[in-house]
């Protein structure tokens, strides 16, 4: 398969994954174009053993962490910076900037707020949940993506659900 | 499933912008470009691990040549330096 046909395939599937994990669009085409870039240099080692979607949504959920933990590096790195320095502006830059354009107008203030609390999980929790409900996988691609059996999705499922229970009615106030 | 992810479903798909596969496409020709051929690497690592075989065997050479002046001052009794007052 062509690198091109490759990206016509599975571009949008890649960028709205990206999207549900970092919920920015420029944060989502950078993961985008990371997981490309990374796709045209194994794609002579893909062997095909498993699915090329599959191995596409490793290399998506992979890229998607690595951002995640680079950007709040970066973000622990300003906040100590900006003890010694007064210049706010540079963590100012790193806040999270909500701006997901899969989600309608009247829902973003409702689905802001769960993703801060989504955000929040674990980060395994927090893949099964996006594989799982916003990606309509089933248990078993989860876990075939995913690299675990399937009573470990199940559970981290559950684990993901009981944490954002707590989370949210802590954040409310019950 | 619970209600408080019900809202998780309106979520809708969207697609990347027209001029993404265009900017990774000079990512990668950017890369590539970046990138040391694998034979230039292979020769280099050869070269240096060539070097530091000559260097080793050199200081071994060295060693063993001290060696073998001191037993040879030994068996002659010879003073090992010029120091007349020790």
């Amino acid at each position: 398969m062509k690198f091109e046909e490759i990206y016509k395939q599975f571009s949008k599937l890649v960028y709205n994954l990206a999207l549900q994990y970092v919920q920015n669009t420029e944060d989502a085409e950078e993961i985008t174009q990371d997981v490309f870039v990374s796709v045209h240099q194994s794609l002579q080692s893909f062997q095909q053993n498993s699915e090329i979607q599959t191995w596409i949504y490793r290399i998506a959920i992979n890229k998607s962490l690595d951002f995640i933990k680079a950007k709040n590096r970066k973000k622990r790195f300003a906040f100590i910076t900006s003890l010694f320095h007064d210049d706010g502006n540079e963590l100012k830059n790193l806040g999270h900037n909500f701006n997901h354009p899969g989600i309608l107008l009247e829902q973003k203030e409702a689905l802001e707020s769960l993703f801060q609390h989504v955000n929040a999980l674990p980060y395994n929790q927090k893949t099964a949940l996006i594989l799982s409900k916003l990606e309509q996988k089933s248990q078993k691609e989860v876990a075939e993506i995913m690299k675990l059996s399937i009573k470990a999705v199940e559970s981290l499922l559950q684990r993901a659900k009981t944490n954002l229970a707590k989370k949210i009615n802590s954040s409310e106030g019950k | 499933m619970k209600d408080f992810l019900k809202p998780l479903e309106s979520i809708k798909q969207v697609e990347a912008s027209p001029f993404l596969f265009i900017r990774i496409q000079q990512r990668i020709q950017k890369e590539l470009s970046n990138r040391v051929p694998m034979r230039t690497a292979y020769s280099m690592a050869t070269l240096f691990v060539i070097l530091l075989s000559i260097n080793a065997f050199v200081l071994m050479q060295n060693n063993k040549t001290k060696m073998e002046e001191t037993n040879i001052a030994e068996s002659f009794q010879l003073m090992p330096d010029n120091n007349l007052y020790k």
